[in-house]
């Protein structure tokens, strides 16, 4: 029989760990490790929405850079006109999730074909960086934010304190603002597929044929999915506009958006945990390469890559569940489980 | 489980299920051709007829998989030609199609959970899961993955799947494909048990089993109905066994 904890006492347990490592991380790490570590807390951010709408939901998007591109500059064009974060931040989630539900609705209603799905949120990101990339004349303005074309928005006001536009975050509460946010967002999205929702999207990945004909409108289901993913991708956004205090359209590039599908797969589909660390290891490895300049990042991460497609297709935390699995299988403990909502 | 609703008597109440001249082509190839067809509230029917006969593309008109080319379809009454698959799940029409249709990443209780909680809440999922576990005996298998299973059980756990939905007409496209002799007599006391609270559409091969099951018979051939009648005499009919297995096959 199995002893490991019940559901509340796994995420409790988590929540306590990650807590006392967030805050003493700052007191051991230097100023360069805490603005890395923080960047990577809000690509985490952008790997969890395509984890979630991937797979668990089943939808190859190729947007989600998009999305959280759409709230980087939601929130930067909005904390620039107002001069308070506060609603800045529910801008850099919510109107990725409109355009989401908008141009979901066109997508999934007209029963696109999931290869068709993949295409055209892939054209999107490339349409937005084209466009965004055409804002450099003065004209392009909201409000006071001048889009400014590919050198993008500088000086993006960071999070304050509701309110009190004066009293904003350092690089150190940065850190933790980051890092409990990766953490509320993991464990919502760990509890979203507890819930009926969550059990009907792992229906519709499995197969979406027999959900319809059990009564499941997969379509409305499909969009709410690709609507979350899109509201989480755009929080990431936020997070990463204020790391760099800027945005600018490289984040609709399609090597940009092509690296949250390296994240996941590596750390592996159909979990949450995985492409966390799918995206730790790349984006560490990334940024301590891209300072030395020793080796083409590139081709580096297009080696990983190919590697894990050949040898780990399963990436690497669902290889090692297996592997211990199989060992506990072989102790005589045949209990089996589904690929369900595991995390 | 519901009580079994009395078989259509009074002419005046609609039929729970009736198709109008109803015709799918695919390209110049007519699989469905103008059939009207007709089934009472309880009933059980079998359909029967040579492989591409249009049997299972009939079934597939039916659940909104394809649409027709021509034709009406009405479920108790109400025209449903062209509402969607879900909206006639959501009417109560299930199926369990000739390659199993499961959701093979999850275990069988995931499976029924599943389609419990397409039409119930709460409560009345679990329950409906255990009274579905008992009434199939599943408890030896209710932990293991679908894709784990052989092709036998798969099937039992599709018809487990659609019992689980609750519906009030249930389509089977060859249930006993692949079974053992023993799961094959199982199905059919599963058929006339599931026909006390449901009606049934039947496509099978197996004269044997139809004859265990049905009183009526509905032949299709090139896409036609050819014949409707008793099973008995559909199974003795010569012309039936001329179009389905080759002249004389029915004469014994």
């Amino acid at each position: 029989m199995s002893r490991s904890l019940s559901f509340p006492g796994q995420m409790l347990a988590l929540v306590a760990v990650s807590t006392v490592l967030l805050l003493a991380l700052p007191l051991v790490l230097e100023i360069d490790r805490i603005l890395q570590l923080t960047l990577v807390f809000a690509f985490s951010i952008l790997a969890l929405s395509l984890a979630f709408v991937w797979g668990y939901a089943g939808i190859f998007s190729f947007g989600q850079a998009a999305f959280f591109g759409i709230g980087g500059y939601a929130y930067a064009a909005t904390a620039i006109n107002l001069g308070d974060s506060t609603p800045a931040i529910v801008a850099g989630v919510l109107v990725p999730t409109l355009f989401a539900a908008l141009f979901g609705y066109f997508v999934f209603y007209a029963r696109l074909s999931k290869i068709f799905v993949a295409v055209i949120t892939l054209v999107m990101t490339l349409i937005l960086y084209k466009f965004m990339g055409q804002t450099a004349k003065p004209d392009y303005m909201i409000g006071n934010a001048r889009l400014g074309g590919y050198n993008g928005i500088p000086a993006v006001p960071p999070i304050n304190v509701p309110g009190q536009p004066h009293l904003f975050a350092g690089p150190d509460e940065m850190f933790y603002i980051a890092g409990f946010s990766l953490l509320a967002v993991y464990l919502l999205l760990r509890w979203s597929l507890r819930t009926r929702f969550g059990k009907i999207l792992v229906g519709m990945r499995e197969n979406e044929k027999r959900m319809e004909l059990l009564g499941f409108d997969t379509r409305l289901y499909k969009l709410l999915a690709f609507v979350v993913a899109a509201a989480v991708a755009g929080f990431g956004g936020v997070v990463f506009t204020n790391w760099n205090a800027f945005i600018d359209p490289h984040v609709f590039q399609l090597a940009f958006s092509a690296q949250p599908i390296i994240w996941v797969m590596i750390g592996g589909l159909g979990t949450l945990a995985g492409p966390i660390l799918g995206t730790f290891i790349l984006s560490t490895l990334s940024l301590e390469l891209g300072v030395q300049k020793a080796l083409d990042i590139n081709l580096l991460l297009g080696a990983i890559f190919t590697f894990f497609v050949l040898l780990v297709p399963q990436g690497i935390i669902p290889t090692i569940r297996n592997y211990l699995e199989g060992r506990r299988t072989a102790g005589g403990d045949s209990s089996e489980g589904a690929t369900g909502a595991r995390g | 489980m519901k009580a079994r609703p009395e078989p259509v008597a009074d002419s005046a109440s609609p039929p729970l299920l009736r198709t109008e001249s109803l015709s799918k082509h695919f390209g110049g190839v007519r699989a469905v051709e103008s059939v009207t067809f007709s089934l009472g509230e309880g009933e059980l029917r079998c359909l029967i007829g040579p492989n591409g006969a249009g049997k299972s593309t009939f079934f597939r008109c039916l659940t909104k998989i394809y649409r027709p080319n021509a034709g009406k379809i009405y479920f108790r009454g109400r025209d449903v030609t062209s509402i969607a698959t879900h909206e006639m799940a959501r009417l109560g029409v299930g199926i369990k199609t000739q390659v199993p249709s499961v959701f093979d990443g999850l275990t069988v209780q995931e499976n029924l959970m599943l389609a419990a909680s397409a039409g119930q809440r709460g409560r009345e999922v679990g329950r409906t899961v255990e009274e579905v576990v008992e009434r199939l005996s599943l408890q030896a298998v209710l932990g293991a993955r679908l894709d784990r299973l052989s092709h036998g059980q798969r099937q039992w756990i599709e018809l487990a799947i659609v019992v689980t939905s609750k519906p009030s007409l249930i389509l089977l496209d060859e249930p006993t494909a692949g079974m053992t002799h023993a799961e094959v007599e199982h199905t059919a006391e599963l058929i006339r048990e599931l026909n006390k609270s449901a009606a049934l559409i039947v496509v099978e091969h197996d004269m044997q089993f139809i004859r265990s099951i049905a009183t009526h018979v509905t032949v299709f051939h090139e896409g036609r109905i050819f014949l409707e009648e008793s099973a008995e005499k559909v199974l003795h009919d010569e012309r039936v066994g001329e179009i389905y297995l080759g002249k004389g096959a029915f004469a014994k």
